[in-house]
């Protein structure tokens, strides 16, 4: 299994550094649709089917197609170079930082639990299905939010 | 061969989650396009998600519906980022967030 995942591990960082990396855009939505389905891959052997479902519907189905639509409409702009240094360095730091903090906390692994469908929909119906209410509410404001200030914008303009 | 995870270390997954984490903010430093900017948030999310999942096989199953949540809301949010940014690029040509300082009215 150590092998299955370091392969997994390399094809998924490879393939974000390569999302932030290239310059062509439309190999840019190629790495970013491969690592969004190597995560639903690891949602598959971690034994979450519907997890990794929703993975692959929703970002490497949806999402992966509104970005290339969004490249298509938009075409390839050359982008201006920033000094990555800095940026970089908060990374790697926050990257060390998370490493030795799971090892000092001493993390220990049980046996995986085996949670089923069923288990998934009684915790969902008992804890979080109030959430759907203001979560509804949230993405309504945010698409409502959204296209007020491009409407009072384009106004203006005109 | 079985490719079903039973008893692995924790800290694999925590690994992946602390690497696309630090991937995401990297880019959302270093890089002035709005669209890798949009990019490099979710691959942040999606390091989050790995993490609450992993998390899940140990206590139980609210960190998957927390994930579930959290794939909608980012799903959301990448259709308004990209409606914006090509209504901007359209309208102004705008890509690059350092010429969007006109949003005020």
């Amino acid at each position: 299994m150590l092998l299955y995942f370091s392969i997994l591990y390399l094809i998924i960082i490879a393939t974000a550094i390569a999302a932030i990396e290239l310059t062509n855009l439309i190999w840019v939505l190629v790495a970013f649709a491969v690592l969004l389905t190597e995560i639903a891959l690891l949602y598959f052997s971690l034994g979450f089917p519907l997890l990794g479902a929703f993975q692959l519907a929703i970002y490497a189905g949806g999402v992966a197609i509104l970005v290339l639509f969004a490249i298509l409409t938009i075409g390839e702009r050359e982008e201006e170079k920033r000094d990555s240094k800095l940026a970089a360095g908060v990374a790697l730091a926050l990257f060390i930082t998370g490493v030795i903090a799971s090892i000092w906390t001493g993390l220990t692994t049980k046996p995986y639990l085996q949670i089923s469908l069923e288990e998934i929909g009684k915790v969902f119906i008992d804890k979080y299905a109030i959430l759907i209410i203001p979560l509804a509410f949230t993405a309504a404001g945010i698409v409502f939010g959204a296209y007020y200030i491009l409407s009072k914008k384009l106004n203006r303009e005109e | 061969m079985n490719f079903q995870f039973s008893h692995e270390p924790m800290f694999w997954f925590l690994l992946v989650t602390f690497s696309l984490v630090a991937i995401g903010i990297y880019g959302l430093l270093a890089r002035k396009s709005i669209l890798k900017m949009i990019i490099s948030v979710e691959i942040v999310v999606n390091g989050a998600n790995v993490g609450l999942a992993a998390f899940a096989t140990q206590h139980g199953a609210d960190g998957v519906i927390i994930a579930f949540f959290a794939i909608a809301l980012a799903a959301l949010e990448v259709a308004v980022g990209l409606t914006l940014l090509i209504v901007l690029a359209r309208k102004y040509g705008i890509t690059f967030p350092e010429k969007l300082n006109n949003l005020k009215w």
